[in-house]
């Protein structure tokens, strides 16, 4: 895959991604073989392609939670390891969900209280500020059993924004959400003053993320094909 | 700012099946059964590990645990009225059932010693417990282990662990915190239900009267060994959690969760281990019983 699109690198908030020769396997099948790309700090990178292909396995394995067979991945210019330390990664897998034993406000306030060890009330201030950028606020002491798709599905970005990212992983957030539900998720990643973190969102449709995400990849069906960083083709396609 | 290890979703390879193949899911299988035991125990110090830091820093700590009190206070309330009407139920058909056995077969031998009491009695420090850690064993660990599987299924547990937050430890803690809390209670309401409802079946019967009841009840040292039933309520409530999160936690990658199968393993699995428990706990304080018949 070639580099991504021009960013300015001083204003764009977010880590660059750079992966080389990266191969998953799970029992005899590959189910990465050979992958590379980079993304540029501050760049929306979306992936689409089939069922299978491996698009969610890409995404679980940039956030560590499965292991690479063969491979490098460096985020921000250090291993890989060191930014998830650091808590500069955030990621929603395809069937996440808010915990349903917690109000809206709690689900928001738990990785931050509980993850980041922040003090209540700055905690408070912080999903204070989100739950307004996403219009939850008339919401906020709901439980997520109560409410829509489109809702619980917002809820879910507001927490992971909630930690301050530099890297946002997104598995299918937008599966079952109608077009106007699509259309506000993008909004919400893209606003008008700037992106605050890199985002690499998977989806099977090919228009989901298509006016926000500058840079885009097609995944073949059953395999992502190697490629290395500065080639065209070899079975990854990209578009700006 | 330190985290806890990222969540490793387990991936179990998916092969083509051979002999070899073969052999080592049997070898593998046999491997997992020897070394369950193994793993409940380091799962339940784990857990009396956790629960000792939850208990000792979160009166200082209170933003820090604030979830974990927020989770312990719902469990505690859930598992206190929930299965109280349960208890009370098994309670009183066992101690009618208990009566009409002393009446049919010990009436003769031990109306005249007060012995009938003194098995009421005895009996009165081994079910209770028992009762209580069973009920509590199916109310407190099954929705623990189904809920965890839940969210091993939909990868929340491995999404909030890369935001620094262990939603098993998060979950397990104040459970196993209110499940120890509650089996006392109903250890204690079990006692009381039991023991009136054993002897008022028994003054109904014409077999015993009240007054040589609180006599024998005297006799037996029940209060000293409150100590030792806490310590076999502690011990079968810490397992049953353990047992849920280990059965809760078996993820394979993208496979789906058989929440079925979770639910009906775990379940097998806590009543064995209260069973064992319990029996373990009832043989160390048989001893006290032969002394007081001899009497």
């Amino acid at each position: 895959m070639r580099p991504a699109a021009p960013v300015d690198e001083a204003a764009a908030n977010g880590l660059s991604v750079e992966v080389r020769g990266l191969v998953v396997r799970r029992g005899r099948r590959r189910v990465l073989d050979g992958v590379s790309l980079q993304l540029a700090a501050g760049a929306f990178l979306r992936i689409t392609g089939p069922a299978g292909c491996g698009k969610s396995t890409l995404l679980q394995t940039l956030a560590g939670v499965l292991d690479a067979d063969q491979g490098s991945i460096r985020l921000g210019g250090r291993p890989a390891a060191t930014a998830l330390a650091a808590g500069q990664v955030a990621a929603v897998f395809q069937r996440d969900s808010l915990l349903p034993e917690l109000t809206v406000l709690e689900n928001l306030l738990l990785p931050l209280i509980a993850g980041q060890h922040l003090s209540r009330r700055l905690a408070m201030l912080r999903a204070q500020v989100l739950l307004a950028q996403f219009g939850l606020v008339d919401i906020m002491h709901a439980w997520p059993a109560r409410l829509s798709d489109a809702l619980r599905r917002r809820a879910l970005l507001a927490r992971v924004m909630a930690v301050q990212p530099q890297l946002l992983l997104l598995d299918d957030i937008l599966a079952g959400l109608d077009s106007a539900g699509r259309a506000l998720i993008g909004r919400l990643l893209s606003p008008p003053d700037g992106r605050v973190a890199s985002i690499i969102a998977t989806s099977s449709r090919v228009d989901d993320f298509a006016h926000e995400a500058e840079l885009l990849l097609t995944l073949p069906e059953g395999r992502i094909s190697p490629s290395e960083p500065g080639q065209e083709g070899s079975g990854c396609d990209t578009r700006p | 700012m330190s985290r806890p290890a990222l969540a490793v979703s387990a991936l179990r390879p998916r092969t083509a099946p051979g002999w070899r193949t073969g052999l080592l899911d049997s070898l593998d299988a046999v491997g997992a059964v020897v070394l369950s035991p193994v793993e409940l125990v380091g799962m339940a110090v784990v857990l009396l590990g956790r629960m000792a830091e939850f208990m000792l820093l979160a009166p200082f700590a209170r933003d820090r645990f604030a979830f974990q009190r927020l989770i312990f206070a719902r469990d505690l309330g859930d598992l206190l009225f929930g299965p109280a009407l349960r208890v009370l139920a098994i309670c009183v058909v066992l101690g009618i059932a208990v009566a009409l056995v002393i009446e049919q077969f010990a009436t003769g031998l031990l109306s005249q010693t007060g012995t009938a009491n003194l098995v009421i009695v005895t009996s009165l420090q081994q079910i209770p417990p028992f009762v209580a850690s069973g009920v509590l064993a199916a109310r407190g660990a099954l929705p623990l282990a189904v809920r965890l599987a839940e969210m091993v299924d939909r990868g929340q547990i491995d999404s909030m662990a890369i935001m620094g937050v262990d939603l098993v430890m998060l979950h397990a803690v104040p459970r196993a915190l209110a499940v120890s809390l509650a089996s006392v209670v109903h250890a204690v309401l079990a006692m009381v239900v039991f023991g009136v409802t054993t002897v008022l079946s028994l003054a109904g019967l014409g077999l015993v009267s009240t007054g040589t009841f609180l006599t024998a009840l005297k006799l037996l040292p029940v209060y000293e060994k409150i100590s030792l039933i806490g310590l076999q309520l502690l011990t079968a409530s810490i397992l049953v959690v353990a047992v849920a999160l280990v059965e809760g936690i078996q993820g394979h990658g993208e496979e789906r969760v058989d929440l079925a199968r979770v639910s009906m393993v775990c379940i097998l699995k806590a009543a064995t281990v209260v069973l064992l428990v319990n029996l373990s706990f009832a043989l160390s304080r048989m001893p006290d019983l032969p002394v007081l018949v001899w009497r």
